[in-house]
């Protein structure tokens, strides 16, 4: 199972955090540091994408126990590193495809995706996530169906209740309009 | 009526002007931090800020703009700020007839309604209503319900849902059937009842023609026997037909990891399974489905002890693999190759070559994992270059490992960038040495002079590493191959007394100190000029108290071995006890305890030896002859097995019932000692003046056993007198002693003195005169023993004593020789701030043998219900009150505040630069 996925750039600020297995907040971000920390030391054209030394949040008081071990996989695209926490559950290499995946599907939506693109769409990173991993489990590796379905959760509209329209012209129906007509990000970005 | 409720909300746009748009938007909160990025204090304070807007907003009664203050502060809980006080207004949202809102209520809720029990209760009908799916646009709706419910699931919800998430299996849309089943997982976890009573519509599932459906199943039957594999074994067939005919790598992949954790529940799969997978093996050309099929034979205990082709198989994939110019494939690979070692190392022996290679892998994790293998490959054959190769990389990591990663076949010489070797990597590589060396008492060392010159180039390069426990290591070594190895030990010795005068090591690895102490100490016969090493030893600075227990007893081994050797003039013997007893003066005031104990004895006996010197003037006492030497030589020290003791300890009987004295003896002692005490005192008073009559010692003397307060001040100054004068004496006894070192110039032999100290090597005759001489007198005694080893002519040229076998009782602990290995510092044991990832679930002990109950037990939900109303009650009043306080003083106490660590100030131009160059361009490159 995915425990969790950060993404943060080189200045370790953070661009997405969601955990899939509950975690404290102070916690998520003592980890964020701790990860970073880790990951900022390593050499990514030269190194795997494999943190050996876990961080001392994740040490477990038995830690010879390492078999059973959570691992650390990231990768390095530009200025940011995709960092996926996973048990012993997951291939490594599948993870790896993952990501990879993950970065095509994010390059689908916004063509040619940079750190900027996704600091001011922060919600499509969500939601293409959301449309790729549920709960910890994998749900979709297929990049079209990935972005076809974040399209189609923008696309919908309220369709039993119309309450725009009756603010038409006005300042609250145009946020609405944008909000039916973009949907989604387009409703959170655009105003 | 309906216009006219929605004009009331009309009025209240119309209140506030200009209408919505002043509210920040999303995008507006993250302008906002870019430009309060330069320093933490003025982010926080920009954030602290929106924070308050947004609770300002969360309490409006419009809902886009409650959504929007949720959205943010969904945003904000990556940086740190807690949102569960908004709860509540989340559950709002959520429950908005708008499908975006309604995204934007779930993407919160997943993040902040996980410990909120009262809340989750209150959710659990919404999310009912949600799950209800009416066609049309409700697929997105549900959708998104179901991707709520993997996050935010409880016991009750998980029982109310199941069916109709059951029902959804069936659905026309793949799209609901994939989150259905792997909402399912979690409801499985917190309500296993309904995978026993449903288990034929989940293995239905495993039929879907859809792909994404198809794998989401596997994952979840994959997880669902990690926690508890039993009630899966009776799907191995139709999974078995399903990796056979399927062509889906991530499929493939899952199942195979499925297969893993029956087969380690499951032993029988194992005849069927492992042909096939090799099978697989041979078949796939996907790397990721090659690696997993070995990952499953290993972890899924199907190579057994003895399975040789099929070990052969899997390394000789692993060591291509190894040969790969992907680092993570040669780091997984090199896993593998570790866990196939631990099942047999005979299976790895043979790959030392490549092992060794890997251990100078450009990349440190991978390096790290081979050193792991290595215990695996060494013999006495290549041990030598291993640790070379080691010891280089401890070097070059202290320096820069320019020369090395030049030599590395993998990356072009432009690209070069140093590697940060991580200190944790840097202890692994000393403590490995340690152990492939010191493996199987010392089997596959030959040469012992070179183990101790690697001993001491470690001991040299452990000073950069903030470790203590290494230099116990060390020191530990250095004491195991002087008991061990006695054929050695003159050559030990030296060694050891190399690393003594070397100034580095011992200020900065002190903790190896304690054991060449009591090296020092113990051997001390094999040291000729004991007194310089008296004086080297006195010179040093001291680390520890522990140091200095070992170091006073080390100090009489010494002197008494010294002066008993027997070509040591007289009036060096005296100088060199006057000048122990005024090393140890201070040492017998000292507040601990075991120290002043132990210097006070010294002292003590010292003084006496000093008396009976005064007397004998040309020959040495017999308390110096005798006595001193019967204190320490008595016994031949032998190893003996870790825990020998403890047995032995537990197997004496100690009669702690019969008196040592009986009454009357204690009776009669008692009468003796009043009768004695006068002439006692006597005989204190005359040893005290005597030793300042010589002038030797100076302290205060007791004039009376009993000192009465009115005395007491006197005696401190007379106490205060004796001590000057007794520095003065000091002083004089400096200049006397020709063998007192210190920095002036005139004391010219000091520097030379020190250098003898160090080693044979020096080749001056007239330094040869005071260096340290080995005595050889030893060699006649184990004489006996080098003729035996050499006329077997077995691999090892030197005698290395096994433990003493002392107690052969079954009871004997079978203690690992290294398992006391030292405690591991430097990470916190504090068990709180760990976190655990390990999700503790029912499912792990559920009995699947139960027969199904007809219904589920619903007291407990429609209790539920009753506190339902309480609760909404509850969070009602909590609005009210949230509104009311909200003109401005909110609880600190519910922000956690985080500051940002370290920012470095850059141009926001050059900023956004960075961010804007395109992620995929450069990977795409390396794809293609």
């Amino acid at each position: 199972m995915i425990h969790a996925v950060l993404i943060f750039n080189k200045k370790c600020q953070p661009r997405l955090i969601k955990f899939y297995t509950p975690v404290d907040l102070p916690k998520q971000k003592l980890l964020l540091e701790q990860v970073y920390d880790l990951i900022s030391q390593r050499n990514s054209d030269l190194q795997c994408s494999f943190l050996v030394t876990p961080p001392s949040l994740l040490l477990n008081q038995d830690d010879d126990n390492s078999d059973e071990g959570i691992q650390i996989i990231y990768k390095n695209y530009a200025t940011l590193y995709f960092t996926f926490i996973v048990d012993d559950q997951e291939s490594e290499l599948a993870i790896l495809d993952l990501i990879q995946t993950f970065v095509e599907s994010l390059d689908r939506c916004f063509t040619e995706v940079s750190e900027l693109d996704l600091i001011f769409n922060w919600q499509t990173l969500e939601s293409v996530l959301e449309e790729i991993i549920q709960g910890g489990m994998v749900i979709e590796t297929n990049v079209n169906k990935i972005v076809s379905c974040v399209d189609e959760l923008n696309r919908v509209s309220e369709s039993s209740e119309s309450t725009g329209s009756m603010f038409a012209n006005s300042a609250i129906g145009n946020a609405f309009q944008a909000f039916t007509q973009r949907g989604f990000s387009g409703w959170a970005s655009g105003q | 009526m309906v216009p006219y409720s929605q004009a009331a909300e009309d009025v209240k746009q119309r209140l506030r002007p200009f209408g919505i748009f002043f509210e920040k938007s999303l995008k507006d909160l993250i302008r906002g931090i870019r430009s309060h990025n330069d320093s933490p204090e003025n982010l926080d304070k920009f954030l602290q800020q929106v924070l308050s807007e947004c609770r300002d907003e969360v309490n409006s009664l419009d809902l886009n703009m409650k959504t929007n203050a949720i959205l943010k502060m969904t945003y904000l809980e990556m940086y740190g700020f807690d949102m569960s006080w908004a709860n509540f207004h989340i559950l709002e949202v959520m429950s908005s007839s708008k499908i975006q809102q309604k995204r934007v209520g779930y993407l919160a809720a997943s993040q902040s309604f996980y410990k909120d029990s009262d809340i989750l209760m209150l959710a659990t009908n919404l999310m009912r209503k949600d799950l209800k799916y009416a066609g049309g646009n409700d697929t997105v709706k549900v959708g998104i319900a179901l991707s709520g419910l993997s996050t935010i699931i409880t016991p009750s919800l998980a029982a109310n849902i199941c069916d109709d998430l059951f029902t959804m299996l069936t659905s026309t849309k793949p799209y609901i059937r994939k989150k259905a089943v792997t909402a399912l997982f979690k409801v499985f976890l917190e309500y296993p009842e309904a995978l026993r009573d449903n288990f034929d519509k989940l293995t239905a599932i495993l039929e879907d023609d859809d792909t994404s459906v198809l794998s989401a199943v596997v994952s979840v039957i994959c997880e669902l026997s990690k926690k508890n594999p039993e009630p899966f074994i009776s799907l191995s067939p139709l999974l078995y037909q399903l990796l056979i005919t399927i062509d889906n790598n991530w499929i493939i992949i899952r199942l195979l990891k499925l297969f893993t954790n029956l087969s380690k529940f499951e032993e029988k799969l194992r005849p069927k399974l492992l042909p096939k997978i090799l099978e697989l093996m041979d078949s796939t050309s996907a790397t990721s489905v090659l690696y997993e099929s070995m990952n499953c034979i290993i972890k899924g205990n199907m190579l057994e002890y003895d399975d040789y082709d099929t070990a052969l198989q899997c390394l000789e994939r692993l060591s291509t693999f190894c040969e790969s110019q992907d680092p993570n494939l040669r780091y997984i690979s090199c896993g593998l190759f570790y866990k196939i070692g631990k099942i047999n190392t005979d299976f790895i022996s043979r790959y030392d070559k490549l092992v060794i290679r890997l251990v100078s892998d450009i990349d440190v994790s991978i390096r790290s994992k081979a050193i792991e293998l290595l215990k695996g490959v060494v013999d006495d054959d290549n041990i030598k270059d291993v640790v070379t190769s080691l010891v280089e990389q401890l070097v070059d990591g202290n320096e820069t490992s320019e020369n090395m990663e030049l030599e590395t076949p993998f990356i072009d010489k432009l690209n070069v960038s140093p590697i940060y070797f991580p200190e944790e990597y840097k202890i692994k590589i000393v403590n490995t040495i340690i152990d492939i060396c010191s493996m199987d008492n010392y089997n596959n060392i030959s040469n012992f002079e070179w183990y101790n010159a690697v001993l001491v180039d470690l001991a040299v390069l452990c000073q950069d590493i903030a470790d203590e426990t290494l230099g116990i290591r060390i020191g530990l070594q250095f004491r195991d191959i002087m008991v061990r190895i006695p054929d050695l030990r003159s050559a030990t010795i030296s060694t050891v007394i190399s690393v003594i005068s070397n100034e580095d090591v011992s200020s900065q690895l002190p903790s190896v100190l304690k054991y060449c102490y009591w090296i020092v100490g113990e051997y001390s016969n094999y040291i000729d000029n004991g007194n310089d090493l008296i004086t080297l030893l006195m010179e040093k600075e001291h680390p520890d108290q522990e140091t200095k227990h070992i170091l006073v007893t080390a100090f009489m081994k010494i002197f008494s071995n010294w002066s008993n050797s027997g070509h040591v003039e007289i009036t060096t013997v005296k100088e060199t006890l006057d000048r122990l007893m005024t090393y140890l003066e201070p040492l017998s005031f000292s507040n601990d305890f075991e120290l002043q104990e132990r210097s006070v004895e010294a002292l003590e006996f010292l003084r006496l030896c000093s008396e009976a010197l005064e007397d004998q003037q040309d020959e040495l006492p017999v308390l110096l002859t005798e006595v001193l030497p019967s204190f320490y030589n008595r016994y031949e020290l032998k190893p003996i097995a870790m825990g020998t003791q403890e047995a032995l300890q537990q197997n004496i009987e100690i009669d702690l019932e019969t008196p040592f004295l009986k009454d009357e003896d204690l009776k009669l002692l008692l009468e003796e000692e009043q009768y004695n005490v006068t002439s006692d005192n006597c005989s204190i008073i005359s040893t005290d003046s005597v030793m300042s009559n010589q002038g030797k010692y100076i302290g205060y003397s007791y004039q009376d056993n009993g000192i009465d307060r009115g005395e007491a001040e006197s005696l401190q100054e007379s106490r205060n007198e004796g001590i000057k004068k007794m520095e003065l004496e000091i002083d004089e006894d400096k200049k006397l002693n020709p063998y007192y070192l210190n920095d002036e110039p005139e004391s010219g032999l000091s520097p030379k003195l020190k250098n003898n100290l160090l080693g044979e090597q020096i080749t001056s005759p007239r330094q040869n005169k005071v260096s340290i001489d080995i005595r050889t007198f030893d060699q006649t005694k184990f004489g006996l023993e080098m003729k035996k080893t050499r006329g077997k002519k077995k691999k090892n040229k030197v005698k290395v004593l096994p433990d003493e076998i002392i107690l052969e009782s079954p009871g004997t602990p079978s203690m690992d020789k290294h398992s006391i290995k030292s405690p591991r510092i430097g990470r916190p044991s504090d068990s709180e701030r760990k976190i655990s990832l390990q999700s503790k679930s029912r499912l792990e002990s559920f009995d699947f043998s139960q027969p199904s109950t007809p219904q589920t037990p619903s007291g407990a939900f429609e209790n539920g219900n009753e506190d339902l109303e309480e609760l909404r009650k509850k969070f009602a009043e909590q609005n009210f009150d949230v509104g009311i306080n909200d003109n401005g003083n909110y609880s600190d106490e519910e922000v956690v505040v985080i500051r940002k660590s370290k920012k470095k100030k850059s141009s926001s131009k050059k900023k956004s630069k960075q961010e804007e160059t395109p992620m995929l361009d450069k990977q795409k490159e390396e794809v293609n």
